[in-house]
């Protein structure tokens, strides 16, 4: 086994820790990490939302995957393979694929689910096969049966025929694949349950809790392996024993082939299953009795100061105070949440604080959320609504019904005196990691970096990020950019290089709202590690609406390798309009439509799964105007996203995530600008169907 | 190069020093920690005006134990206790009515059917409902069933004086979970002097002792 191990296992490690009850039933997955036996595929699914991180090992062969159950019938895989001399002597194969696969049939008491399936169906067609699989389960399901008819890889051992050349002679062969690297990352249609096919089967028993058996017939002839690995193949029957561990993840021990001996590892990952539901950060505020002005020895004009009762109870709930504004019977606040994920659990707390430190004639809240400054939605709480649903059962469903939530486009609140300019900075340890270079397939700088900001006023930020690298191998990378495009991108490995001080950003930024339903952005200065420029951004968003639409323009130049003040010769006007919408359940799609920057014309399609504790899972692709020929290796840019809030892990509240974004090859084609703080995910947090998913939370 | 990886994984996840000091509120709060934590302004101005106080395990967790303190009550009878480690229950008559900061804390508890059968003293067959806040940040309410006996009397030592009280228990299931509460209740006055009432899952049951002034 090699000592390089990506970030995706140490992060798949970290988090298995966390997994709480285990299922009672182990859920068979093979050494490609999605359901099945050994090597062969299942007609099982995974439950819906699961996010699988398998690993496989054996002499030669390394296989990392990560899977993720899309919906309850779709689920889709990413692997990347390291074959030891698969490419000659000394040569190894850095093999990135795709998995997708879908449940045709679900399992009933008499008959078997069904599932339908690509191996590899955009990569270098190295693991390339096509399946149906059926699966029935028997004895209070702890035996799985799994028969399956298996095309390209799995249609190499025991072939015939192709049954389904009675649609055509089409079917009776398969296409030829990739060529060459630049060929690879299409869709090979012409594959697809092409060529000969070929028979497989098996079972999965669990003897117990912790113990399950898998036995298969494999109908893959391990034909690369035998020519170019020196893979002995004795028998076409593959072993699994298994041992499962409480927390969900098991481990594996196999052999392949009556001579292969292997081990893999799979750790469980459900994002409805964080470590601790709720979380565990302190309890709010309990509503208190309602007191009168002299009571609470509470003026209307000192409600203003910094150093108010109601702005200090804010700050102890992480909530800063920017602006108030009250009448006889009702109070607006402006707030800034710092502490909490879930913007539904800060208006909740802000209400609770409202009611503590408000004369009992003020009997309407309106609390502001706000983003970089601007006003997003304003929600309307009653005071006799907390007091009659705080311990009421129905509570969270009847004070979501019972709030108002508009759209904030003009706040109501006076400035808090004093609020600006405000300053803040931050040194922090940074890591910054390189995935899937073919000659050291993990790299990383850590280092230090400083950042400060200015808020001269409401909207109006001035920032810099400035890094020093410490120690990491980024600068051993000898790759050069091969691309016939503009080198907007590919040049990345030249800018990791360099071990001075680096500027990251250094800009001045400016939020918004022209109008109703409006939110502008405006960025100048030194934007990203390799451009500097301006931009600008309209988003229209109506606070209930399921469809947003934002235009974007942007001039950017090339920066200097160095990363200091400098500028290469090269620039470009850039920008897309845009389309989200939430489709509901939690599933996302976005359609950005425009100029990138190697001057390329296109569109690149967003898709997310994000679960309402913020776990979010996506892939995305882009297709433009330059050939898949002239793009280089991937053909086109596509790449596949997660992120996990760092509260689900830790179960305090928190505003951060780890993130991680997979493209398996960055070229010039399809390359946008990075510029932080675009408006869609600016002002997401407090939109009338998010605070709707985290209402649970408004009274925690 | 492994161990560059783990570095910078475990750097960048220690907190970084910076401007910023609204990111404090959590930490501390573990359910009975061993060592001493101060005691807070709050907790002190409720020991000082003599509030009523409750002596609270975790009884699936060892050493798990703490006091709270009683806040606040509503026009509801509805009352707010809070510990020294921020969190806090909602209890209404001895029942536990809402937890917050436990982990997997239950956002409502209607037992009103039977704290009925306990002041009436008489064996019965309840219906009791609990909304729990899950791990996907929504309220889900679950409704059991029931049956209510009445045990043995038993005296509580409190040291100075014992007080009599007569034993409850409360045994509730619903399809996918069974679990039994157990009230000592005084005899003379029906207060519950004593009680272990499940919380979920993850928090288990909690038990509590009223600290008599």
């Amino acid at each position: 086994m090699s000592s390089h191990l990506p970030q995706v296992l140490l992060i798949g490690s970290m988090l298995a820790a966390t997994c709480a009850e285990a299922a009672e039933l182990r859920f068979p997955v093979s050494t490609y990490g999605t359901p099945g036996l050994v090597d062969m595929p299942s007609g099982e699914v995974f439950p819906d939302g699961q996010l699988n991180i398998a690993t496989s090992f054996n002499a030669k062969t390394q296989k990392y995957n990560l899977a993720f159950q899309i919906s309850p019938k779709l689920y889709g895989g990413f692997r990347y393979s390291v074959l030891d001399n698969l490419d000659g002597p000394g040569q190894n194969r850095y093999d990135r694929s795709f998995d997708l696969a879908y449940m045709l049939l679900a399992e009933t008491a008499i008959r078997p689910s069904v599932v339908v399936g690509l191996r590899d169906f955009g990569g270098t067609g190295l693991f390339g096969s096509e399946y149906v699989a059926a699966t029935k389960h028997l004895l209070d399901d702890s035996l799985a049966l799994t028969a399956g008819i298996g095309w390209g890889r799995f249609g190499s051992h025991g072939g015939f025929e192709n049954p389904l050349s009675v649609f055509g002679d089409a079917f009776k062969t398969r296409g030829a694949g990739p060529v060459s690297i630049e060929e690879v990352g299409r869709l090979e249609t012409d594959q697809w349950f092409r060529g000969d096919a070929a028979l497989f089967g098996g079972l999965a028993y669990q003897i117990n809790d912790r113990i399950q058996i898998r036995a298969e017939y494999s109908s893959d002839a391990y034909a690369r392996e035998i020519a170019h690995m020196g893979f002995e193949y004795k028998s076409p029957v593959n072993v699994a024993l298994t041992y499962g561990f409480k927390s969900g993840t098991d481990v594996s021990a196999y052999v392949l082939h009556g001579s292969k001996f292997g081990v893999m590892a799979n750790f469980v990952l459900s994002p409805e299953n964080p470590k601790v539901p709720g979380g565990v950060g302190e309890a709010p505020p309990a509503l208190m009795s309602r007191q009168s002005a002299a009571a609470l020895s509470w003026d209307a004009g000192s409600v203003a100061q910094k150093d108010s009762p109601l702005a200090l109870a804010l700050a102890e709930q992480g909530l800063i105070l920017d602006g108030v504004s009250t009448t006889n019977d009702s109070a607006t606040v402006r707030l800034i949440n710092t502490r909490f994920d879930a913007q539904a659990q800060a208006i909740g707390r802000a209400a609770r604080v409202m009611a503590n430190t408000l004369p009992s004639n003020i009997s309407t809240f309106k609390i502001e959320s706000t983003a970089k400054g601007m006003t997003t939605s304003r929600t309307t709480l009653h005071r006799n609504d907390l007091e009659a649903l705080e311990y009421d059962l129905d509570g969270s469903r009847a004070s979501f019904a019972r709030a108002d939530i508009a759209d904030a486009a003009r706040s109501e609140a006076a400035t808090l005196q004093g609020a600006y300019p405000n300053y803040s900075w931050v040194i922090q340890p940074y890591f910054e990691p390189s995935l899937f270079d073919p000659d050291n397939p993990i790299r990383a700088n850590f280092g230090l970096q400083v950042g400060a900001a200015v808020e001269a006023a409401r909207g109006l930020v001035f920032s810099g990020l400035v890094r020093q690298p410490l120690l990491g191998n980024l600068d051993e990378s000898t790759r050069e950019s091969n691309s016939i495009l503009p080198h907007v991108r590919t040049d990345s490995a030249t800018y990791a290089k360099r071990s001075g001080v680096q500027i990251k950003s250094l800009m001045v930024e400016k939020f918004f709202r022209p109008g109703t339903n409006l939110y502008a952005r405006g960025t100048v200065g030194y934007l990203e590690t390799m451009y500097g420029g301006a931009s600008g951004e309209l988003l229209w968003r109506p606070v209930s609406s399921p469809l947003a639409l934002g235009l974007e323009l942007n001039y950017a130049v090339k920066r200097d390798f160095d990363q200091l003040f400098g500028f290469q010769d090269y620039d470009i006007v850039t920008g897309h309009a845009s389309g989200y919408y939430d489709f509901g359940n939690g599933y996302l799609g976005q359609l950005d439509v425009g100029r990138y920057l190697a001057g390329d014309y296109g569109v690149t399609v967003s898709f997310d799964r994000e679960f309402n504790n913020g776990i979010r899972v996506g892939a995305y692709f882009t297709l433009t105007d330059v050939p898949f020929t002239d793009f280089g290796e991937g053909s086109f840019d596509k790449g596949i996203r997660f992120s996990i809030p760092v509260s689900w892990i830790s179960g305090m509240p928190n505003q951060n995530d780890y993130g991680l974004a997979i493209s398996p090859v960055t070229r010039d084609g399809g390359a946008r600008l990075y510029v932080p703080n675009r408006l869609f995910e600016l002002t997401r947090d407090s939109q009338t169907n998010e605070l709707e998913d985290q209402w649970g939370r408004f009274w925690r | 190069m492994r161990l560059v990886l783990l570095i910078g994984l475990l750097a960048t996840a220690l907190s970084a020093c910076s401007s910023d000091t609204t990111q404090s509120g959590s930490g501390k709060r573990l359910f009975g920690k061993s060592e001493l934590a101060a005691v807070s302004p709050r907790t002190a101005a409720l020991v000082q005006q003599g509030a009523p106080a409750y002596v609270a395990v975790l009884e699936a967790r060892e050493g798990a134990q703490t006091v709270f303190l009683r806040q606040t009550v509503n026009a509801k009878a509805e009352e707010t206790w809070i510990s020294n480690e921020e969190l806090s229950l909602g209890m209404k008559r001895g029942m536990v009515l809402a937890t917050r900061g436990f982990g997997g804390d239950v956002l409502a508890i209607d037992a009103s059917q039977t704290a009925a059968a306990l002041r009436a003293g008489r064996l019965s067959n309840v219906n009791r409902f609990m909304t729990f806040l899950d791990g996907d940040s929504q309220a889900r309410t679950l409704a059991f069933k029931c049956q209510i006996e009445r045990g043995e009397t038993y005296p509580i030592d409190f040291g100075t004086f014992k007080i009599q009280t007569v034993y409850f228990s409360e045994a509730c299931r619903n399809a996918d979970m069974s679990f039994i509460n157990k009230y000592w209740v005084d005899v003379k006055d029906r207060r519950i002097i004593e009680s272990s009432q499940w919380m979920g899952n993850t928090i288990g049951a909690l038990g509590l002792r009223i600290i008599p002034r």
